[in-house]
């Protein structure tokens, strides 16, 4: 790679634009499964500049955007990948999670951590290939994808229509001095517990699905599951109970508190280490409620993994991850980090606590994809007690920049 | 009381009239918070007949009907009250709910037991008497009020702008030949935990307010609330766990689970005893928190009563009613009951379980205003099918007792 052609294209990597670029993405609040807006307001301004969009339907009246940026022919294909959902927002923001602020290198607002700093950084890099008119012979494709906090919906639906990029780069929000090519498995399963529904003033003849639950919950929190210790993880696996709902009937009608509750539903997460199976997880927990039950003949459950869709979380899976990292797409934003820098890649391979939550590179990797995380850090500060999501604008220009130069290696490698 | 007067009032009221009134009502769903139609329905029958129709917007857009047929003055007035708005359906039923079916001694239909059976009775009470030409001293208010199933929104608003009476019955089910006069508090509460949210792989770091609800959830079910007991209803006071919620935020966003939860709610119903009130019951729920507190310095906890009203349960706090035997309305009404059936009632006070349920004779006689409850009886089933009537035989029965109670309060002396 000529350091003239770097140069002209990382030069155009602009902090400015970066930055309003991914304010514009923060004011348009795209939780899970309400993301069309937020994918329509990125395919009018890919068309804009050029590319050919695929506006795809993932489920109906639900979008996601996937650009691509033709090549000359003959080299390979990388994709960027950055899913657009964004995490509920937790209690107590002491600013305004709506109203963006940049204070210092500090980019504040609701989903900039996780991850629309990234999606900003990947787009800025297919950006700067673009408008410094360097040569790539392969394809860059900018996966804007929806539904990864439900375990990647948006990524598979990319990968059952067709999209088989040669490597990819999923731009989660690790910090742009590491590579990440472990992380642990993402599943949920949904605990139903069922009752017997009497008025109050014959509750001792009911069965209170809430109370029973409590058993179910104290056993899933604690419970010990079967593994080999994976040292770059050590503190998984683990499952934890992160919702609840419990009230009258399937639906859990929750204003008809004078009758004792039959139906109450807890939602777990679990996070696995690489040898594990998500199967294997669910059959484990099967045994422990079987144990409440050995002892309780009024404890009755079900178990559903994942999630019927009502819920609105995870809807696939995400086993384990672990890639070689002397995988080609590793070494080249090593490089790319090196010729950006002049430094060294602080971490690659593992990293906590990132490498304990799920990704994409599950589905990219399990379709024969070498693929790593790399994007940009941030997240909220803990030494001020406060919940307000930030990213280091610093780390997106970085991160930016990198992809670019990881660019311009891999789609000019023979393909 | 004149001999003939009750004739003629008894004689204006005929089985096949009463049914038809009844199935007018039965025809319209009237869930609650949905009784505009049926508040409609009625104010435009009173007005044909010449009663003074109050309707009254009790929220936007909701109404109730109260229609008063006037006195000639200085008499007594009496309140006849009964609720519009109906429970929720169970499921499978045999019949077209809203297809009123008359079959043998029973009145099918939808809301036909809680209670538009009891509308019906006290609606031809007030009716014999107009229709009887009989004159009477005092007004008859005839409220058929909304939200009773809400805990009396609708009562409340009547007495808050200045509806009264001297006294009230309530057609409350709960049979032809009973008077009752004692029933249970019910006092909807909700307890917040509240935590601190972190991603699920730094739970350590965070505070999980399902965790905690388990705990408080576990020692209020065992709370012993302060009280005296009351022979009548044995088995209260108690509390029910009913609903959950917890999740992220305030309002419980559930589509986080990879997030240790930060609030959590659990609504309550509690059912007390006279002598209980809503704030003693908070003092003793509190008790019990803040002793857990004392062990846990990570759980925070908020009581609300009543709960917020996003959660559509118990929206007042109906206080425990024991009416004094010796109030003349309790007199009244077993003497009109025994005046046309030969025979005093079989129970004067509490009925259990019914009197396990709070009803708006709570605020009445909050209000001042002494009441007992008489109203036509039928059953409902969840077992088998779970239709729900009224027995016919009891809404007439019913209107006879209302119409000849009416005969004696309202021509006392004001």
């Amino acid at each position: 790679m000529a350091t003239q052609t770097l140069e002209r294209v990382t030069n155009r990597v602009k902090e400015d634009w970066l930055v309003s670029f991914a304010r514009k993405l923060i004011d348009i609040p795209s939780f899970k499964t309400e993301e069309s807006q937020i994918a329509l307001f990125l395919s009018s301004n890919f068309r804009r500049w050029g590319y050919e969009v695929d506006l795809q339907e993932v489920d109906p009246g639900r979008y996601q955007v996937i650009a691509t940026l033709r090549g000359s022919g003959g080299g390979k294909t990388l994709m960027l990948n950055g899913h657009i959902d964004q995490d509920p927002l937790s209690m107590g923001w002491k600013r305004d999670p709506w109203t963006s602020s940049v204070e210092g290198d500090r980019l504040y607002g609701a989903g900039i951590y996780n991850m629309k700093g990234g999606v900003a950084s990947i787009v800025a890099a297919a950006e700067a290939i673009r408008r410094s008119k360097a040569e790539h012979k392969g394809d860059i494709q900018v996966a804007c994808v929806v539904g990864e906090l439900q375990g990647g919906v948006g990524t598979e639906y990319a990968l059952q229509h067709g999209y088989r990029p040669d490597m990819a780069i999923v731009a989660e929000p690790n910090d742009a001095d590491t590579v990440l090519t472990v992380h642990a498995g993402w599943l949920e399963i949904a605990v139903h517990v069922l009752g017997r529904s009497r008025h109050i003033s014959q509750k001792e003849t009911g069965v209170n699905a809430i109370q029973k639950m409590s058993k179910a919950i104290e056993a899933i929190n604690g419970l010990e599951l079967t593994h080999t210790h994976f040292p770059a993880l050590p503190s998984l696996p683990r499952l934890h109970v992160g919702a609840i709902i419990g009230g009258q009937g399937r639906n859990h009608v929750i204003n008809g508190p004078n009758f004792v509750p039959d139906f109450c539903t807890a939602l777990v997460d679990g996070r696995m280490v690489p040898g594990q199976t998500s199967e294997g997880v669910l059959e484990e927990v099967r045994r422990a409620l079987d144990g409440i039950k050995a002892s309780d003949s009024d404890f009755d459950y079900e178990l559903e993994m994942p999630p019927s869709a009502d819920y609105r979380v995870l809807r696939t899976v995400m086993e384990p991850m672990d890639m070689p990292t002397d995988e080609e797409i590793v070494r080249a934003v090593a490089r790319g980090f090196r010729a950006v820098t002049g430094g060294e890649l602080a971490h690659v391979g593992s990293k906590l606590p990132n490498s304990y939550s799920g990704n994409d590179t599950t589905h990219l990797w399990q379709a024969g994809i070498p693929c790593v995380l790399y994007g940009p850090g941030g997240n909220w500060d803990a030494a001020v007690d406060e919940p307000d999501h930030y990213i280091r604008i610093s780390d997106m220009v970085t991160a930016a920049k990198v992809m670019a130069a990881t660019v311009l290696d891999v789609c000019n490698q023979e393909g | 009381m004149d001999g003939s007067a009750k004739q003629k009032v008894l004689g204006k009221i005929k089985d096949r009239e009463v049914v038809d009134l009844c199935s007018n009502l039965l025809r319209i769903p009237s869930f609650k918070t949905e009784e505009q139609k049926v508040a409609r329905y009625l104010a435009g029958y009173f007005r044909r007949r010449g009663y003074e129709v109050d309707l009254q917007e009790v929220e936007p857009g909701r109404y109730q009907t109260i229609a008063t047929l006037k006195g000639s003055g200085g008499g007594k007035s009496l309140m006849l009250n009964g609720h519009i708005d109906i429970d929720p359906l169970a499921m499978g039923w045999a019949r077209d709910p809203w297809s009123p079916s008359w079959e043998g001694d029973r009145l099918y239909g939808g809301g036909a037991f809680n209670m538009k059976g009891g509308v019906a009775s006290m609606i031809s009470a007030a009716e014999a008497i107009r229709k009887s030409g009989v004159e009477l001293k005092g007004d008859i208010v005839v409220a058929c009020v909304v939200g009773e199933l809400q805990g009396g929104v609708g009562t409340v608003h009547a007495l808050e702008s200045g509806v009264t009476a001297d006294m009230g019955i309530v057609a409350e089910p709960f049979g032809s030949r009973t008077i009752m006069t004692t029933h249970a508090g019910v006092i909807g509460m909700a307890i917040n935990t509240l935590g601190y949210s972190t991603h699920i792989t730094v739970r350590e770091q965070g505070v999980d307010a399902i965790a905690k609800m388990m705990n408080v959830i576990d020692a209020v079910d065992k709370v012993e609330l302060r009280h005296t007991p009351h022979p009548e209803l044995p088995g209260l006071p108690r509390t029910n766990c009913g609903a959950i919620i917890g999740g992220r935020g305030r309002d419980q966003d559930l589509k986080g689970p990879n997030y240790v939860s930060d609030f959590c709610t659990s609504i309550w119903d509690v059912r007390i005893v006279p002598g209980q009130t809503a704030e003693t019951v908070e003092e003793d729920v509190q008790n019990v928190l803040e002793a857990l507190s004392a062990e846990d310095p990570d759980l925070r906890w908020e009581i609300e009563i009543p709960p917020p009203a996003k959660y559509k349960g118990v929206a007042v706090t109906m206080d425990p009613v024991d009416i004094p035997r010796d109030e003349y309305i309790v007199g009244a009404v077993a003497r009109a009951m025994e005046g046309h059936t030969g025979s005093p009632p079989d129970n004067v006070g509490a009925i259990l379980p019914r009197s396990y349920a709070g009803n708006d004779t709570c605020h009445l006689w909050k209000a001042g205003i002494p009441c007992v409850l008489n109203g036509p009886g039928g059953d409902r089933t969840f077992d088998d099918v779970p239709d729900t009537f009224v027995y016919v035989s009891e809404m007439v029965e019913c209107a006879r007792t209302h119409a000849l109670t009416a005969l004696e309060v309202c021509n006392l002396s004001a």
